[in-house]
């Protein structure tokens, strides 16, 4: 395990000048837009470069050396999450610093209120994480794309056809709109991590039976 | 070390139905042309496909249960397949000393620099051959009990393709209690290296030969059409129709020499010994 989270920092270190050049680019969307833009922005592109490890491992026909290396399909599956989890946080941990740097810099005061908002961005991308892992497992990194744009495609379709299908003046469920947005952050918290358990057993699922 | 009893894998077009045997101590050698099952085989040994039926044992353990303290006692040089070529040689000791509990850093470090292995190149600038070089430092890195390689040295010049199957030896005798697997499409090399060879045809096993035996005992008997219907075919074990008559296999070579004086009899290599048993009938 702690091989492999070796293996997936030495690659994404390979690609820190991206990295680097994304966080000049945050700090100047920082200054210059409103909002917290910036912790999706970063949050989003350090999930992103973890997820791409596994296209480094798929590439060149790598998993077949890799399966002989003294770990198992299990661990690899665990470290891949853990990896990508754990990358999620540093890039939000990241780019809350920028957008409180920001803030203040630009004269604002930083408030309680925009914690739930704040917060929010680990549940959402713990979820994206959820979601892409097991279609780069299943799929590789070409064909994954296609499906998560037909994955993307099919919740729009779906959403669409509900809206439509259900009666005029229909809103969302009375308690939602009760809800304060600590107990919203809190039930996206549960959704994303049940998610993610679910996720980790499908790529578990994957991975066994999956030959090289 | 490893067992391999009626390993049967069947694909699409192919089938697979293989045993073999390799004691510890031994270099053992699977030579066949391509696709004649050479890496699935080594994979089914790995653990790395399932066997639709048979049963490998590594250690004593079906490979499929192999733990990660037994890989650990498993040496891999793969000849399609590697760590990334997004990494360098650095990368990968660390990554390694992570992983093996009997890695030594420095030593490996120091065996890539002697031949030439650049520490911070990424890997996907170095040649073919380095490539080649650096998947065996790898293998050889763990003090591994069994190494497992698959055309370990291709792409390889020829002084380098010496220096691997030096080191290669030299693992083996270092500790008796080691072996290893390798495949070959270079003959010479096995000949030199190999203490018995497994010839693997269409997902078969067609011969199993101690390497020494192959080259004292086994024979090339070249002849024309009507000499050919006047040999003993008790002791010829395969032949091939040739533009001058017949190109014939026997493994009784003393015979022939003994029996048909001024016949062509020629010592027999292991590409012969493929491209008549393959090729022929």
């Amino acid at each position: 395990m702690r091989g492999l989270l070796q293996k997936d920092l030495c690659l994404l270190v390979q690609r820190s000048r991206i990295l680097l050049v994304m966080i000049g680019v945050g700090i100047l969307m920082g200054f210059s837009a409103d909002g917290s833009f910036v912790i999706g922005y970063l949050t989003m592109l350090c999930a992103i470069l973890a997820i791409s490890t596994i296209s480094y491992d798929e590439f060149d026909n790598g998993y077949p050396f890799l399966l002989t290396l003294p770990i198992t399909k299990k661990v690899y599956v665990y470290s891949k999450y853990a990896f990508c989890l754990l990358a999620d946080l540093v890039g939000w941990g990241i780019s809350i610093l920028i957008y409180a740097g920001c803030t203040i810099a630009r004269g604002n005061l930083l408030t309680v209120e925009a914690l739930p908002e704040t917060l929010a961005f680990i549940p959402v991308f713990v979820l994206l994480t959820a979601i892409m892992l097991p279609l780069q497992l299943k799929f590789g990194a070409e064909k994954s794309r296609v499906a998560i744009a037909l994955i993307g495609g099919g919740i729009f379709v779906l959403i669409y056809a509900g809206s439509k299908l259900l009666p005029e003046g229909s809103n969302m469920p009375e308690f939602l709109w009760k809800m304060s947005d600590f107990s919203v952050l809190l039930l996206l918290i549960l959704i994303s991590l049940a998610a993610a358990l679910l996720s980790y057993l499908c790529s578990l699922h994957i991975m066994e039976h999956k030959e090289y | 070390m490893v067992s391999v009893r009626n390993l049967t894998k069947n694909y699409e077009d192919f089938s697979l139905n293989v045993s073999m045997d390799i004691p510890d101590g031994r270099i053992t050698g699977l030579v066949g042309k391509n696709g004649a099952g050479k890496s699935t085989t080594i994979k089914s040994v790995l653990g790395l496909i399932r066997p639709d039926g048979g049963t490998v044992r590594v250690f004593d353990k079906n490979a499929e249960e192999l733990t990660t303290k037994d890989k650990q006692k498993i040496g891999v040089a793969l000849s399609d397949s590697g760590f990334s070529a997004y990494l360098t040689v650095k990368d990968i000791a660390k990554i390694l000393e992570k992983m093996y509990d009997s890695f030594d850093r420095k030593n490996f470090l120091a065996t890539c620099r002697h031949y030439e292995l650049p520490d911070d190149k990424l890997i996907q600038k170095f040649s073919t051959g380095m490539k080649a070089k650096l998947r065996v430092l790898v293998a050889l890195s763990h003090d591994a009990k069994l190494l497992v390689m698959d055309e370990p040295t291709a792409g390889m010049d020829v002084e380098a393709r010496n220096e691997i199957l030096d080191i290669i030896r030299g693992y083996l005798t270092e500790k008796e209690d080691r072996a290893v697997l390798i495949t070959s499409h270079i003959a010479t090399d096995l000949e030199g290296l190999c203490d018995d060879i497994y010839m693997i045809h269409k997902g078969k096993i067609l011969l199993h030969e101690d390497t020494d035996v192959i080259l004292s005992d086994y024979a090339v008997i070249k002849v024309e059409d009507r000499e050919f219907q006047k040999l003993d075919q008790n002791y010829i074990i395969g032949w091939k129709k040739e533009s001058f008559g017949y190109c014939c296999l026997t493994n009784q070579k003393q015979y022939f020499i003994d029996n048909y004086p001024g016949m062509v009899i020629e010592k027999c290599g292991i590409d012969d010994l493929i491209l008549i048993m393959t090729g022929g009938k």
